[in-house]
Order: C-alpha cells, then sequence, then structure tokens
C-alpha cells in the first residue's frame, strides 16, 4: 500500500511542476505579447489550465476528503472569476475598439 | 529562508515603485500587488488573522477606493515631478536613522503575552487567542477602530462633491448571471468567517470586507441591491459602534468594568458585537467604495 501513496504523491509533484510551467508561460506570455486580447488569451491558459494542474496536484497530496472538496471548490471558483474578468475585459476592449 | 528573502525584496522593490512611479494608474496597481505580498508575508509569520483582513481589506477594498477615486483627480497630476532636494533626502534620512535605531534597541529576548493569554482563555467566551484578546482583553482598541472606520466614513461624505467623468459602464447577461450565482455563495462564505472566529482564524473585519464586495458585486452588475435611503441602513452603519458601547456601558453596570463582560455571558455577548459589527463594517466599506463611483445616485434628503 505504500508504494501507491508514494506514487500518487509523485504523481501529484509532477501535476503540480506541469501547472508551474504553464503559470510561467502565461506570465510570459502577459509580459511580451503586445495585443491586449493576445495577453488575455495568455492569462486565461494560466488562469485555467495551471490552477486545475496544481490544485490536482494538491488533491492526491490532502490529507481527507473534505481538504479535497475544498480544492476543488477554490478552483471552479478560480475558473468562473476568471472567465467573468477575462470577458469584462474583452468587452471593455471590443467597445473601446468601436469608439475609435 | 530563501522565499522569506524573495519576499522582503519584493516588497521592498514593489514600495519604491509605487512611490515612484509617476503613473498613478500604476501606482494603485502596484499597491493593490503589495498588499498582497504582505498577507503572504503575515501568513508566513503564522498570522492568519491578520493575513486575511490585509488581504481583503488592504489590497481589494483599498486598491478599489483608490481606482474609484483615481478618475476624479485631474489629468496632470500624473506628471508630478519627483523632486530630491537635500531637505527631501534629510528628513527621511533621519526618520529612517531613528527608525534603524528602533529595530536595533528592541529586546532581543521579547516577552510573550502568549501564556497569560492561554490562562485567562477559558473566562473569555471563545476558543481563539486572537479573537479573545480583540473582543474580551483588548475589547476597547476594537470598538475605537470601528469608530475610527465611522470617522472616515463621515469624513468622506463631506469631502464628495459628485463631479464625475463618464466611464465605461459594465452591462451584460453573463456579468449578472455570474454575480446572481456567486453572491449567495458570497454571503455563506462571510457569515462562515465570521462564525469561525470564535474558534479559528477570522472575524467581524474579514467578513466585513467580504460582506461588503458582494454589496458591490451586486451594484457593479446593476442588480437591485441595497437602498441607502432606508433608515434600516443607516442605523446599520452606527449599529456596530453603538451595540460596542452599549454592551461595554452595562458591563460597567455589572462590574465587570467598562468594556468587560461576566465569564459567563462573554460569549453571547461577543457573538452579537460580532455580527453587528461585521454587518456594520460590510456597509461602512461598501458605501465609502461606492460613493466614489460614478453614476451612484445617493442624494441625501
Amino acid at each position: 500500500m505504500n508504494w501507491l501513496e508514494a506514487g500518487l504523491s509523485w504523481f501529484g509533484i509532477g501535476l503540480i511542476s506541469l501547472g508551474v510551467v504553464f503559470f510561467i508561460a502565461g506570465s510570459v506570455g502577459l509580459l511580451r505579447f503586445g495585443e491586449s486580447v493576445n495577453r488575455l488569451h495568455a492569462l486565461t491558459k494560466a488562469d485555467s489550465m495551471g490552477l486545475g494542474l496544481v490544485v490536482i496536484g494538491l488533491v492526491l497530496q490532502a490529507p481527507g476528503i473534505a481538504v479535497g472538496l475544498k480544492l476543488m471548490i477554490i478552483w471552479t471558483l478560480g475558473l468562473l472569476s476568471a472567465s467573468l474578468v477575462s470577458h469584462l475585459i474583452g468587452q471593455s476592449l471590443c467597445s473601446q475598439r468601436r469608439d475609435d | 529562508m530563501v522565499l522569506d528573502g524573495i519576499l522582503v525584496l519584493l516588497i521592498l522593490a514593489m514600495a519604491w515603485r509605487c512611490v515612484r512611479t509617476t503613473d498613478l494608474f500604476e501606482a494603485i496597481i502596484v499597491f493593490v500587488g503589495l498588499g498582497m505580498m504582505i498577507a503572504l508575508v503575515w501568513t508566513r509569520l503564522q498570522a492568519p488573522d491578520v493575513a486575511l483582513a490585509e488581504a481583503a481589506i488592504g489590497a481589494g477594498l483599498a486598491g478599489a477606493l483608490l481606482l474609484a477615486n483615481l478618475r476624479q483627480l485631474p489629468e496632470d497630476s500624473s506628471a508630478v515631478r519627483w523632486r530630491s532636494s537635500w531637505l527631501w533626502w534629510s528628513l527621511w534620512g533621519i526618520l529612517g536613522l531613528a527608525l534603524g535605531f528602533a529595530v536595533v534597541s528592541i529586546q532581543t529576548t521579547p516577552v510573550s503575552l502568549m501564556p497569560l493569554v492561554q490562562a485567562h482563555l477559558p473566562e473569555s467566551g471563545v476558543t481563539h487567542p486572537v479573537t479573545a484578546v480583540l473582543l474580551n482583553f483588548r475589547a476597547l482598541d476594537t470598538a475605537l477602530e470601528l469608530a475610527v472606520l465611522l470617522w472616515a466614513w463621515m469624513a468622506q461624505r463631506h469631502l464628495f462633491e459628485g463631479n464625475f467623468k463618464a466611464f465605461h459602464s459594465l452591462q451584460g447577461g453573463v456579468l449578472k448571471t455570474t454575480v446572481k450565482m456567486l453572491f449567495p455563495l458570497v454571503v455563506l462564505i462571510a457569515v462562515y468567517l465570521l462564525w469561525r472566529g470564535s474558534s479559528s482564524p477570522g472575524g467581524a473585519f474579514q467578513s466585513g470586507a467580504v460582506l461588503a464586495a458582494a454589496w458591490l458585486m451586486l451594484w457593479l452588475a446593476q442588480l437591485p441591491g441595497l437602498n441607502w435611503q432606508r433608515l434600516s441602513l443607516k442605523v446599520g452603519l452606527l449599529g456596530g459602534v453603538m451595540v460596542f458601547f452599549w454592551v461595554g456601558l452595562l458591563g460597567l453596570f455589572q462590574g465587570a468594568g467598562f468594556m468587560g463582560y461576566p465569564a459567563d455571558q462573554a460569549g453571547g455577548w461577543i457573538l452579537l458585537i460580532e455580527s453587528v459589527a461585521a454587518l456594520s463594517i460590510g456597509l461602512l466599506l461598501a458605501s465609502m467604495v461606492l460613493v466614489s463611483m460614478p453614476n451612484f445616485q445617493e442624494q441625501s434628503p
């Protein structure tokens, strides 16, 4: 049984590392891309994929089912607010373009 | 250790940037980031109560307040020249030296009050030491904090002139539907933070900040929110301070001293004070941000 726990733990660490890569890529995109829409695109990758991978990795290491469920709720809220904010920024960009 | 070092360097760099930058918008964004970093430092220092309050009020609501007021500042204020005269440097140099001296002269063996708090925890009516200190042992400090908030609110109402520039209004079904979904959840989180305060990190200020955010969300999505003309709301704004001092006076008559409670009733009084205070804090913070927003219809009679 012990090797299963160790394996899951290492799998979790791998997922978290992959999530961190997404975060770094998203941040680099946010800094380097010129257009606001492109930068938004890069940021959403970090927000949804990166956060998701980190949360799944943490769930695998969670001490109990309650902590794991709380982490999943945090992810859902993160997804919801990230997509809402992206929508609002996009809307604002569109209306700015129409004004110009 | 490496993480702490990076955090300290980041905070110093961000604080410098926040003061040095000539772009006011950038200064506000950096200030919000700085607040989050400071919240992280409080977490590292194992003070989650302070971290929660810093993240919610210091970074979140203060940032919203600053952004809302940015629009009212004159355009050319963004071009403030950075002047470094010898007077400036000597003034801050003396202050820096004094601060450095104060840090050096701190006792190396700190006197911990924790044993004293732990010894009296059973009499306080709560099981979380921070809440026991804030609402029982040093209740007067917390009451005065609330009074300061009320004072700031009143001062802002009198400074407010009400000439706004146009801004992009946010509309659309996506925003409305999401806010409708999130609102009950956010209120639930506020109540949870309040309830948790008696046994673990959380409490009136954190809960109030979350409540204020919920009301601001409703207003931003142009959904029917609070009616600020209602008398009950005006009572709610004052409620926290009033209930605090009434309960404090009651303690004086019962012989427990001003702001003291008899040990067997302490839990109930603390819960009452915290609930009303959280509501008051939420209303005050929301009102302070809303008043500085354009298109906010609040003509007081």
